[in-house]
């Protein structure tokens, strides 16, 4: 296969990729984002495995490099100015608040997980040469920034739904869910 | 650094895509190379200088 014919490709199981995911969140259907991509991740590997010409190389690598810390700088000063923002005017809507949270642990993980990585190609470790464990680590580093996330991201204080009813759980930040209770 | 990549290249009747293809990068690198838009590692600069069979130091001029 030619890098040109693989690219097509790439392109296309993105484009599909992104219809599913569309599709998927309209229909509350979850299971079907993870499987596709899953199938698509094996499916670019395999096509890859096919490619016969140099698909990347040392400038790439060296560009690439440069372009994602550029992008993490920029996203990280960019957002830190909305959730200013969005703190600022919380008093107006009190889903400002939420997204503003959100928005500085997904800021606050992107950080943490660069100075990890960085950390590891910096350093002489003896994980470098033991893969297998390297990975693990990783999924189990990357596990714990989840669930730390999802514990300070849920709060104490929400909508708790009884018998049909949302009901309120301390003093709630957002409105009553819009969402029928079932 | 100035380099002398096309010339030899062009004394062994080598495209860039062939020489490319002899050092395992992408065309794009050879040309950037060429027009002296991006520095090679030291692995890249021996791999051309043995393909174009040449001593490193005499295929890259440093000023």
């Amino acid at each position: 296969m030619t890098a040109k014919r693989f690219k097509f490709y790439r392109i296309m199981i993105a484009i599909i990729l992104g219809a599913i995911f569309s599709v998927s969140i309209v229909a509350d259907n979850f299971v079907l984002p993870i499987v596709s991509v899953v199938t698509s991740v094996a499916l670019m590997y395999m096509l890859k495995k096919n490619v016969k010409e140099v698909l990347e190389d040392e400038r790439d690598y060296e560009i690439g490099g440069r372009a994602a810390r550029y992008a993490i700088s920029i996203y990280s000063y960019l957002m830190l100015v909305a959730i200013l923002v969005l703190f600022i005017g919380r008093a107006s809507n009190p889903l400002f608040e939420t997204i503003a949270s959100i928005l500085a642990y997904s800021v606050c993980s992107l950080m943490i997980f660069y100075s990890l990585i960085f950390k590891y190609l910096q350093s002489d470790s003896p994980l470098k040469k033991n893969k297998t464990l390297t990975v693990f680590l990783a999924i189990i580093i990357g596990l714990i920034i989840v669930i730390i996330n999802i514990r300070l991201l849920s709060g104490e204080d929400g909508w708790i739904c009884q018998d049909g009813q949302w009901v309120k759980h301390g003093q709630p930040s957002l409105p009553m869910p819009a969402q029928p209770c079932k | 650094m100035k380099n002398r990549i096309k010339e030899l290249r062009a004394k062994y009747d080598l495209t860039q895509e062939g020489l490319a293809k002899k050092v395992g990068v992408r065309r794009e690198t050879i040309v950037f190379l060429e027009q002296g838009k991006y520095n090679p590692s030291l692995k890249l600069a021996r791999d051309i200088a043995k393909v174009l069979q040449i001593p490193i130091e005499e295929l890259f001029i440093f000023e």
